[in-house]
């Protein structure tokens, strides 16, 4: 029992020594926080920071709608497309990173959808239109989304160089477009990245009939 | 006074058979429950040509809809609903009413992906119940309806629409009139835009013109002999002041609105602007409609 206590805090204190936290912060050009932007990085990761086959992600569709507008994975992920209405969904994509198409399915798919190829991955559900998310792939194994106060954490193994990048469904522009982070540098606070958004990506979803109903309900 | 309504029992019946013959082919089957209030103005309830006839009043309508829809394979989709809709006047008592009505919609798809055009048909039977004798009668509708997203926010439409309303021949001026000024029948070409202006707001903007029967409410001092000859139908009215005539004519109908979805996209509140045009007999008759609406989608 001693032993494995001791084998446990010596694998947690090699895992701190050897990551640093970094703390980004997005902004859009007003100031305020932009929630689920991506940010990866975007250069070279170091064969010694190699990390093991990636491991099934979930989107879920619950009350007509993907729970989580943005996903970020890495290249070679298993995505499962789990349907938790009572009616079924027909989830597909035309994005060159991935298309495919899940013809009209209840419950949780056989097999998962395996995003092997970087890029952004719009999805969309044939029957219910207003339903949109995407999937953004890329080859680090370094990512994370921003939370309600624009914050993203990452950790990224010390004694490397790294290219920082974001992204959102709606970006515009990107400023600074990258950002560096040199090996064996001290860094206090946060980095700092600032969008610009479009104004809007996605449908409005409206109740049927409207008087003049149009569509799919 | 009692009369026989062939049509909507047609269509309850028809209605009544489709549903187990339809679930059982269907690959899901959805329960559908809809409710709209609505309060609207309208400044020329009468239809009167006469701008110093125009009468305004204030409407409170209610709307309820309940029924199936049917998934029939990936791409089509058919509902059938029985639905009540209600409108309470309040300066003219006796335009209040209610009507009951048979749906059939059926929706197809051409093809998978936002932007595949989607048709739509849709047939409508019911009856209308008015405080007003004239008013009480059976209402037809039929529609055709393609509509296409353009982009990832804007939506286009366009369509064709067939409306067929019968009511009792009573109050009649003259003898020879072999139908109800009520008895109306027309035809519109629609075409429109909806357009998603956040995730919360939608501005809608449609177009339409109708030609076929209209009909009006004038003083009975106003109306002069071209008039009378070229009405095809002319009674008394038992709901506003003057004489209801029918003639035929074109509408160009006009509507710009804007929609906020509340309750993530279950429910929203839409303020709603309408104007129409029409010409009849050598005359212009303009309306114009204010309405705010909340809606509700189980």
């Amino acid at each position: 029992m001693r032993s494995k206590i001791i084998s446990i805090i010596i694998a947690f204190m090699s895992t701190s020594a050897q990551a640093d936290t970094f703390r980004v912060k997005v902004v859009d050009h007003e100031g305020n926080p932009v929630v689920q932007a991506a940010i990866f990085v975007n250069s070279q990761v170091p064969e010694s920071t190699k990390q093991p086959k990636p491991k099934a992600v979930i989107i879920d569709q619950m009350d007509k709608e993907f729970i989580n507008h943005v996903t970020i994975v890495r290249t070679g992920t298993p995505v499962i497309f789990p349907n938790h209405d009572q009616i079924r969904h027909h989830v597909y994509s035309f994005s060159v990173a991935k298309n495919f198409e899940l013809p009209l399915y209840s419950g949780t798919p056989a097999k998962p959808v395996v995003f092997d190829q970087a890029g952004v991955v719009n999805l969309g559900c044939n029957i219910h239109d207003w339903m949109s998310a995407y999937v953004l792939v890329v080859d680090s194994p370094f990512f994370a989304l921003t939370d309600k106060q624009g914050i993203a954490e990452l950790n990224l193994p010390e004694g490397h160089d790294y290219v920082l990048t974001g992204w959102h469904p709606q970006l515009k522009s990107l400023s600074p477009e990258t950002l560096k982070v040199a090996a064996n540098t001290v860094h206090t606070g946060e980095l700092a990245l600032s969008m610009r958004l479009k104004h809007k990506a996605r449908a409005t979803r409206l109740p049927t009939e409207l008087g003049q109903s149009i569509g799919y309900r | 006074m009692f009369r026989p309504q062939p049509h909507l029992n047609t269509i309850i019946l028809f209605v009544a058979m489709l549903l187990p013959y339809s679930a059982c082919r269907a690959e899901w089957v959805e329960w559908l429950a809809d409710t709209t209030v609505t309060g609207q103005f309208d400044n020329n309830i009468n239809q009167t040509f006469f701008k110093a006839s125009q009468l305004d009043d204030y409407i409170v309508k209610a709307f309820l809809s309940g029924g199936r829809a049917y998934q029939f394979g990936p791409y089509t989709r058919a509902y059938t609903t029985l639905e009540w809709s209600g409108e309470s006047h309040e300066n003219f008592v006796k335009l209040n009413q209610h009507t009951i009505s048979g749906k059939v919609v059926v929706v197809h798809k051409f093809g998978l992906g936002h932007s595949a055009p989607v048709l739509r048909l849709d047939l409508s039977d019911g009856e209308i119940f008015s405080e007003s004798q004239l008013r009480s009668g059976n209402l037809f509708l039929a529609g055709v309806r393609l509509s296409s997203w353009t982009s990832d926010l804007q939506q286009i439409y366009f369509g064709y629409r067939f409306d067929n309303r019968d009511a009792a021949r009573t109050n009649m001026r003259r003898k020879d009139d072999a139908e109800s000024a009520f008895t109306i029948q027309g035809h519109a070409l629609e075409l429109g835009s909806n357009i998603s202006i956040s995730e919360d707001i939608q501005l809608n903007l449609g177009y339409s013109h109708r030609w076929g029967d209209i009909f009006s409410i004038n003083p009975e001092d106003s109306l002069n002999p071209t008039i009378l000859k070229g009405v095809s139908s002319i009674s008394a009215d038992d709901a506003i002041p003057g004489l209801v005539y029918r003639a035929t004519g074109n509408t160009n109908f006009f509507n710009v609105g804007l929609t906020y979805a509340l309750f993530d996209g279950h429910a929203a509140t839409a303020l709603n602007y309408s104007f129409s045009d029409t010409e009849a007999l050598g005359k212009a008759y303009e309306s114009h409609k204010v309405q705010l609406s909340i809606f509700y989608s189980y």
